[in-house]
């Protein structure tokens, strides 16, 4: 089998995106697979159809990163997004998706490293599962 | 002052800076911003090609970049290179300041050198006010910069002298004013100060001429703008060629670039936030007929609002940019990225402005030296201030200044401006207050405060804060973002000042053991940079927000229920309505409404999908 490069979807608040990038510069980070970054204003925008969407279109794993939830820019964002994220890994569940895949992470607005740190784990969760159910699933069709 | 016309004269609402260095464009930018006229000499030429030969840090390179351009391309800064003041006749509020071109070589050689008036171009400009702020200049800093013998240069030229010599400790012009009312001196030693320098010097300027603000500004004309939706989309990419690292990565990415359907333009430029590559940027949407422009630069925060001008100069609305970041972690620029963003900006829709008043009123948080001095400005330079000195905050902040060298001065200086603030019929004092709920943003605040039991409800355009006690109850209060220590952010390295929020900034922090000057002077900046929001009658707000469909709406109040701004409403038509000026566009109500009848402009779910879409294709 061929060496299996997780593909990550990251789902981020346009302040959590722009933390990203302080992280960045106070530290090059080795990062061998991208992490394709969504920004919204705010993931108290996150629906349950972006997820799917994501991983129809070959993701192994998704996850959303928006502040502290005390901290949150828009009030009830994070906690929006929580709720929402929950939901949305009962519908993987009936997909047959493994939940692991979906996790919803807040973290600090000002440490790039957080970030990632979550986008780490969402790699590390990707390759221990293999590659998205989804994706064997359009191979043997 | 070799004349001195004594007869009164009505104030000029135009200031001369001399000196474009970090202090002189800073204050040159804050005072066009509070809404004065500026004329910027500089002794040199500015460019990012100086620039880049100067500074090795390509972070701070950047954000430079960035200040010069806007201040290139301000309406009501007029830049005068390679030219210095020659002469000053009149009087303060009203004076005649001659501007003369000097030589390249002149320019670059020894400063100090009084020219004789030749056959040289000569500019008259009148102005109210003048500040020079000679000091750190990118362009002719050198290590042995000798920032003292330009003052007394200056001084002997123009028969003024410094003041404030006693409290400042040898640091000549700390204070900021001369011996001639009128004419201020920025001080400056690093990029960081030099800044706060600025914005403090133009406060003074500002409170000088506080009665004629707004009187020679006009407002920026721009193009009618262009009607994209009936056309095919017609994409333009400009990268910032200090994010790639050689030519085979930008071939790499051009020939996939290609592949996509509607990119009609890849190019790298040298800085992206150039003036010659805005100038680019805008050729090639009139010329190519790009009608979408995709920008990958580095601190997209920073840059959006430059790039956005840029598009509507060349006659495009602001909201046909995608950003892409650069040095976002984690995320490269390669073909998928691109190929996703241009699913996305394929699909962006032109977004009407919406405009908010801004109410010219301010709140500053503290009781220490900076507060004060900050409250006191804002209020000379005619804007309305509510100071809430905190409870407890006495114990704290002078313990923390009692440790500087002025020591023995600073309850002289601290009762002297208490009792200009006492007397001060636009500042009003709430002592021991309590922040119990506050909400709003840039330029529209609500703060209510408890005084002894007393409920008061704040409306205020800006704030600013102290840090010090209380700081982390304050931050969770005000969503303040902090760093991992609990310091107020700061993103942008240039403004130390402005937090990481729209409309507020701190007057002095922690990681400087601040004496009475400099405690003063952060205080005066930060009442600087908030007149450059205060001054505005309307701020431009972002058009992203929410908007219901009414065909689809059944009221079900989800959208009023979730809205964590209470900014939607069922409507005299029996069905919800979301007020735009009220929306600050986080799409909760999107994710909220069981009937997708909601859309959050410029984040669709149609662009979203599109751009998850696009991972997949290959």
């Amino acid at each position: 089998m061929k060496h299996f490069e997780p593909i990550v979807v990251a789902f981020c608040c346009t302040f959590c995106a722009g933390n990203t990038a302080l992280g960045a510069r106070s530290k090059k980070s080795g990062h061998a697979s991208p992490v394709r970054v969504i920004k919204l204003p705010c993931v108290g925008k996150i629906d349950a159809i972006h997820v799917l969407k994501a991983f129809a279109s070959g993701a192994d794993g998704v996850f959303v990163a928006g502040g502290p939830f005390s901290q949150c820019r828009f009030i009830e964002g994070m906690a929006t997004a929580q709720k929402k994220i929950e939901y949305t890994k009962k519908l993987l569940k009936e997909l047959g998706i493994e939940t692991e895949r979906l996790e919803a992470f807040a973290l600090s607005q000002t440490e790039g490293k957080h970030f990632i740190e979550a986008a780490e784990e969402m790699v590390k969760r990707a390759r221990a599962l293999g590659p998205s159910p989804l994706k064997k699933a359009k191979k043997a069709a | 002052m070799t004349k001195k016309i004594t007869e009164e004269q009505s104030s000029v609402g135009a200031v001369v800076v001399a000196g474009a260095g970090i202090a002189g464009m800073q204050a040159a930018l804050d005072l066009a911003e509070a809404g004065f006229k500026v004329y910027l000499v500089e002794r040199g030429s500015l460019g990012w090609q100086q620039f880049a030969k100067r500074i090795s840090s390509q972070h701070v390179l950047c954000s430079m970049s960035a200040k010069l351009l806007a201040v290139q391309t301000h309406n009501s800064i007029e830049l005068i290179e390679n030219a210095t003041v020659e002469d000053i006749q009149g009087v303060p509020g009203n004076f005649l300041v001659t501007v003369g071109s000097i030589t390249a070589s002149a320019a670059t050689g020894k400063s100090s050198k009084v020219k004789k008036a030749s056959s040289r171009n000569q500019l008259e400009v009148v102005v109210g006010a003048l500040i020079f702020a000679p000091g750190f200049n990118v362009l002719t800093a050198s290590a042995k910069y000798d920032f003292k013998a330009e003052l007394r240069t200056l001084t002997c030229k123009y028969g003024f002298s410094i003041q404030g010599k006693k409290t400042a400790q040898g640091k000549p012009g700390i204070l900021q004013t001369t011996s001639q009312p009128g004419i201020f001196v920025a001080g400056e030693s690093s990029a960081a100060e030099g800044s706060i320098a600025g914005s403090s010097v133009a406060a003074l300027a500002a409170e000088f001429l506080a009665r004629r603000r707004g009187s020679l500004v006009s407002e920026k004309q721009y193009p009618p703008e262009r009607r994209v939706s009936g056309e095919e989309p017609c994409i333009g990419v400009f990268m910032c060629r200090h994010l790639l690292s050689d030519e085979k990565e930008f071939s790499g990415i051009t020939n996939s670039a290609r592949k996509l359907s509607s990119v009609a333009l890849i190019e790298e430029l040298p800085y992206m936030c150039s003036s010659e590559a805005m100038q680019r940027i805008k050729s090639a949407i009139t010329e190519q007929g790009l009608n979408r422009v995709i920008a990958v630069s580095c601190n997209p925060g920073a840059h959006e609002a430059l790039f956005q001008e840029a598009l509507a100069e060349a006659g495009l609305n602001r909201y046909l940019l995608e950003m892409i970041d650069g040095k976002s972690a984690g995320q490269a620029i390669d073909a998928v990225s691109l190929r996703m963003s241009a699913a996305r900006t394929r699909l962006l829709d032109p977004l009407k402005e919406i405009s908010g008043t801004v109410i010219q009123s301010g709140l500053v948080i503290g009781s220490g030296l900076s507060a004060l001095s900050a409250a006191l400005s804002l209020a000379n330079q005619g804007f309305e201030v509510y100071l809430a000195e905190q409870e407890h905050e006495e114990n704290a902040a002078p313990s923390k200044l009692k440790r500087t060298r002025e020591n023995a001065d600073i309850s002289t200086v601290k009762r002297a401006l208490q009792k200009q603030i006492a007397g001060h019929p636009k500042i009003q004092v709430f002592s021991d207050a309590r922040i119990t709920d506050f909400s709003g943003h840039a330029g529209s605040y609500t703060t209510t405060l408890s005084n002894n039991g007393d409920a008061k409800v704040l409306k205020h355009g800006i704030v600013i804060v102290e840090s010090g006690q209380r700081q982390k109850d304050l931050a969770l209060l005000m969503k303040i973002p902090v760093t991992a220590d609990g310091a107020y952010l700061r993103p942008d390295a240039l403004l130390p000042l402005d937090l990481a929020c729209g409309g507020m900034f701190c007057c002095s922090f922690e990681d400087s053991a601040a004496g009475i000057s400099e405690s003063i002077i952060q205080g005066r900046a930060a009442a600087g940079r908030a007149a450059t929001i205060l001054a505005k009658r309307e701020l431009i707000l972002s058009s992203i927000v929410s908007v219901v469909d009414q065909e689809y709406c059944v009221a079900c109040l989800a959208c009023v229920r979730d809205c964590p701004y209470h900014a939607a409403a069922i409507a005299e038509e029996g069905v919800a309505f979301i007020e735009p000026a009220e929306c600050r566009g986080c799409g909760i109500c999107v994710s909220a409404c069981p009937r997708a009848a909601i859309e959050l402009k410029h984040y669709t779910d149609k662009q979203i999908l599109a751009q998850l879409a696009a991972l997949a294709e290959s």
